[in-house]
């Protein structure tokens, strides 16, 4: 078994993570230091559940894990990773301000990541392409785990590609690990009912930067089983730091609103802040259109390579 | 059939794809004829009989408004619409076409320039037209509606209008939806990702950003227009929600489905990235002749 941090120490370690050598984004990296750090206070829950569930679901390992993590920048979750399991991480990346349509060079990029004094930095290969449209450059069964975490609500077109690719690339006996924002989080509904905008903003490094269509428990185990996932584990988590209410009656509501929504009810459940979901691949890669989440699933293309040419 | 369906005989051939399907033409001109009356009655206001209105309108794409337009008021209508399959196409700049349009015994074309809205800028002189219509495209938009309504401003006359229509994104049927379990979400569209909505705005966001882009807004208004959706629980909440929000109170009034807005420019285009509605404004493509207020660039 491998010892986890617990949040404080999690933090402590977060804060020394630097991008050392990127030359994809690296030069936007340095200059977000501010919201780089809002992004790991945000997300330091998830990835902490998320290392206890890989913990169970890969108990014992004889050789390091072979992890592809998708929409691996800035990487703090990969030097987690990297300093709680024996693993060889590569990373998947799409450069900022890429539009979706645009071809992109397939290539792996050198990074190194600094982990603070006394800990050697981490190095590892993050490849360029598009997740939603490139057929991924790993042959099949390559891995024993895929990442998927917060990537597929920032898709524009069709998840199932980046779904039906990973299945091909993951081994026998792999698994797929994925955390996704619930769109029906009580959060929505609270800032609905106060007149505040619900929606993510727009955002400047690229389409893809903003959450363009969040999913429900429901839609996600659809959508993995369409694709020949059989979904091991799918558990709602409440992670997200909440914003100190100013106010007495804010704080009476906030504090009413989070027992509410630890209570075992179907309602309340369906209602917390983030899905994460265990699944392993079975039979064929498949794209899988569920009628729920495609207005027209014929019209989707049917080959995962049919976007592009494989090389 | 109905006296509106009836009533309604629009054929529309693109010159860039394969006719629209006169069916699917009609279910969209029958879900949208509240949206579509309430601009008509605007724009009618707006009318004169010499020189005809020059109209530019943004997304346009199937073309039902733009046939009812020029069948009810005497304009020239220039279309721009984004290329089919904009992704997963490739990126093709602009493109310039046209579209013939046919409504009942009349028949029209009307120039169309294929483009991404969010990306390009609008190849059309600075003040080339009367009217600027922008009707149900800002949902659609994910990245830059802030060039939008830069080029809109640009290409508008100084006595010119825009008018814009819009989703509530505050509206009471989208609440009862959620709290009953309801997404609101579009699904997936094969056709290329600006065929979803992606953003819900507030009626506060859309003023800022209007207003913020060098438009003063003269009028602004929130109505029930939008289409009652098909299944039946979804149907029954959002006619709830429609009863409730005619009552005579103000709190109400305000969760209406649709906002609708007309604004005339003032002085020069501005880019404006209000900072609730925008993340990382810095890293956004700078736009030319705009003016830029504040450090965000």
């Amino acid at each position: 078994m491998w010892p986890i941090y617990d949040l404080n120490q999690c933090l402590a370690y977060l804060h020394q993570i630097r991008v050392e050598h990127d030359d994809v984004d690296g030069e936007t990296l340095h200059g977000a230091r501010v919201e780089l750090e809002r992004f790991y206070l945000i997300h330091a829950r998830t990835w902490l559940r998320t290392l206890e569930i890989i913990r169970r679901g890969f108990p014992v390992i004889d050789r390091p894990l072979r992890v592809l993590e998708l929409g691996a920048m800035p990487y703090f979750f990969t030097a987690l990773l990297a300093e709680h399991i024996p693993c060889a991480i590569t990373g998947s990346t799409v450069p900022m301000m890429s539009w979706p349509g645009e071809p992109l060079e397939i290539a792996p990029q050198p990074v190194t990541i600094w982990r603070g004094k006394g800990r050697p930095s981490l190095e590892l290969t993050s490849w360029t392409f598009n997740i939603e449209k490139d057929v991924f450059p790993f042959p099949d069964d390559s891995f024993d785990l895929v990442l998927c975490m917060e990537v597929l609500e920032h898709l524009v077109y069709s998840p199932s590609h980046a779904l039906a690719e990973s299945h091909r690339v993951l081994a026998p006996g792999g698994h797929l690990v994925l955390t996704i924002p619930n769109y029906l989080r009580a959060n929505r509904l609270v800032q609905l009912l106060l007149g505040r905008p619900d929606d993510y903003p727009y955002v400047g490094s690229g389409i893809q930067g903003r959450h363009q269509h969040e999913f429900t428990q429901a839609e996600l185990r659809m959508l993995l089983e369409a694709c020949n996932f059989r979904v091991e584990r799918l558990e709602m988590a409440m992670v997200w730091p909440w914003s100190t209410a100013t106010t007495l009656s804010g704080r009476v509501f906030n504090a009413f609103l989070r027992g509410f929504l630890d209570l075992p009810l179907a309602y309340a459940r369906n209602r917390r802040e983030l899905i994460i979901a265990l699944a392993a691949p079975f039979g064929d890669p498949r794209l899988g259109y569920p009628s729920i989440l495609y207005d027209d699933p014929a019209a989707f293309p049917r080959d995962h390579g049919q976007l592009v040419e494989r090389p | 059939m109905s006296r509106f369906d009836r009533r309604l005989d629009i054929r529309v051939a693109p010159d860039y794809m394969p006719p629209i399907d006169q069916g699917a033409l009609l279910h969209y001109a029958r879900a949208h004829r509240a949206i579509f009356a309430a601009a008509i009655q605007q724009l009618a206001a707006w009318a004169r009989a010499d020189p005809p209105l020059r109209i530019l309108e943004l997304g346009a794409a199937p073309y039902c408004f733009t046939t009812l337009l020029l069948g009810a008021l005497r304009c020239e209508v220039t279309c721009v619409s984004a290329p089919p399959k904009v992704w997963p196409g490739e990126m093709v700049g602009v493109t310039h076409t046209h579209v013939d349009l046919h409504h009942g015994e009349q028949s029209w074309r009307a120039p169309v320039a294929l483009l991404n809205l969010e990306r390009e800028l609008l190849p059309f002189a600075d003040q080339s037209f009367d009217i600027v219509l922008c009707m149900d495209v800002l949902q659609n938009l994910a990245y830059h509606p802030t060039l939008l309504f830069c080029e809109a401003q640009r290409v508008l006359a100084r006595a010119g209008r825009m008018l814009l229509t819009a989703p509530n994104g505050l509206s009471l049927w989208r609440l009862l939806w959620l709290l009953c379990g309801v997404v609101d979400q579009d699904p997936f569209a094969a056709r290329g990702m600006y065929e979803r909505r992606q953003r819900s705005s507030t009626p506060q966001e859309v003023r800022d950003l209007v207003s913020g882009c060098g438009f003063r807004v003269e009028r602004f208004d929130l109505l029930n227009l939008g289409p009652l959706p098909g299944a039946r629980w979804p149907r029954r909440l959002s006619w709830v929600a429609r009863q409730l929000t005619t009552l005579p109170v103000a709190s109400l009034r305000q969760r209406r489905d649709y906002l609708l807005l007309t604004a005339e420019p003032i002085g020069p285009p501005r880019a404006a990235y209000p900072p609730q509605l925008y993340h990382y404004a810095r890293l956004y493509p700078r736009i030319p002749g705009a003016q830029y207020v504040g450090d965000q660039h």
